[in-house]
């Protein structure tokens, strides 16, 4: 539990540091004013799953998906949508912006605890219903080779579209950028 | 946040520094958990209301508990990095809210709850969140997080759209 301590606290920071967390990022996003949050994200999957292939290859690490139950992930997604474009952060954000003195993030946090609350109570009443349950699959090919130039080719297209974005997206002069 | 004479770090090494952070979380030796942050709110509010007993509890015990102390992390991490910057600030209505939404605390306030909740219920109802699903699970390529991520996207910017209007300032 240290460790999920020590690597909140490298996150806290950097996140801060970023501004990545605020509202004007997030709900600037959802504003089509800012588009900082994407690029970041998108750069982050395309770097970390290079990483991550690398790692399984040389059997540092391991595959830890979320299953695909079909209903539950796109009406949650969403849900989810609608409740981070109107709350302007999400679940990890969220204590970063509590972090640095944002007290609607504190607001949000009560109406988050709330929810889970109520997920806890209506769980055994749904969980038969967040299906199919497709299995934990990915998009890795049988053979190593096949799934290094998958990987390759979907970090890089990340990457690119996080560049294209940024080419995009019309200059303004922000203070927090 | 105009207290804060240090350069802010840019999408771009944001980006590599959360890939490379989230590959050593994952690495076996070391951490062998990947990211995640939602789990953590239903863990509290079942450790707050003593439902430890309850099935869906005993289903998160571990995320719940990693994840718990991952966002508590990064409260402090956030808050020694805000101090330390000079950009620590009690404020109840952000600029850009503001600026289309007006000043009303009551509004902000009741708009984020029902963020919030929508935000967890959503993201208990998918089993992640964007650091657990969209971060850790795309970089799996796996099918469950590529969707959700596509679904979310949708769904943020067609939200956006109708709540903050077609040109917002």
């Amino acid at each position: 539990m240290m460790k999920a301590f020590l690597f909140g606290l490298i996150f806290g920071a950097i996140a801060q540091r970023s501004r990545i967390n605020a509202f004007d990022t997030i709900g600037g996003f959802a504003m089509r004013k800012d588009f900082m949050a994407a690029k970041a994200l998108l750069t982050a999957i395309g770097v970390g799953s290079v990483l991550f292939f690398l790692e399984v290859q040389l059997g540092w690490a391991s595959l830890d998906m979320k299953p695909f139950a079909v209903t539950g992930v796109v009406a949650g997604g969403a849900i989810f949508g609608i409740g981070m474009a109107v709350l302007g952060y999400c679940p990890g954000t969220l204590a970063v912006s509590i972090g640095e003195g944002a007290i609607d993030a504190l607001v949000g946090l009560v109406g988050g605890l709330t929810a889970g609350l109520v997920y806890i109570m209506i769980y055994p009443r749904i969980a038969n219903f967040l299906g199919p349950d497709l299995g934990k699959i990915n998009l890795y090919a049988e053979s190593s080779a096949a799934t290094a130039l998958i990987v390759i080719v979907f970090g890089t297209a990340c990457v690119a579209a996080a560049i294209l974005i940024h080419k995009r997206e019309t200059p303004h002069v922000d203070i927090n950028r | 946040m105009t207290g804060d004479k240090r350069k802010p770090l840019t999408w771009l090494w944001l980006g590599i520094l959360l890939g490379t952070i989230n590959a050593i979380a994952a690495n076996v030796y070391l951490s062998d958990r990947l990211i995640g942050a939602s789990t953590a709110y239903p863990w509290l509010s079942g450790i707050l209301f003593r439902l430890s007993e309850s099935a869906y509890m005993k289903q998160i015990s571990i995320a719940g508990a990693w994840e718990l102390f991952f966002i508590a992390g990064a409260l402090v991490g956030s808050l020694a990095s805000s101090v330390v910057g000079k950009n620590f600030r009690l404020q109840a209505i952000p600029r850009r809210w503001q600026a289309v939404k007006g000043g009303s605390k009551a509004k902000r306030m009741s708009w984020a709850f029902a963020g919030g909740f929508l935000l967890i219920i959503g993201a208990r109802l998918a089993d992640g969140c964007t650091s657990g699903h969209i971060l850790s699970g795309g970089m799996q390529l796996a099918v469950s997080s590529l969707v959700f991520a596509v679904v979310v996207a949708a769904s943020f910017l067609i939200t956006g759209r109708i709540f903050y209007g077609r040109r917002s300032v």
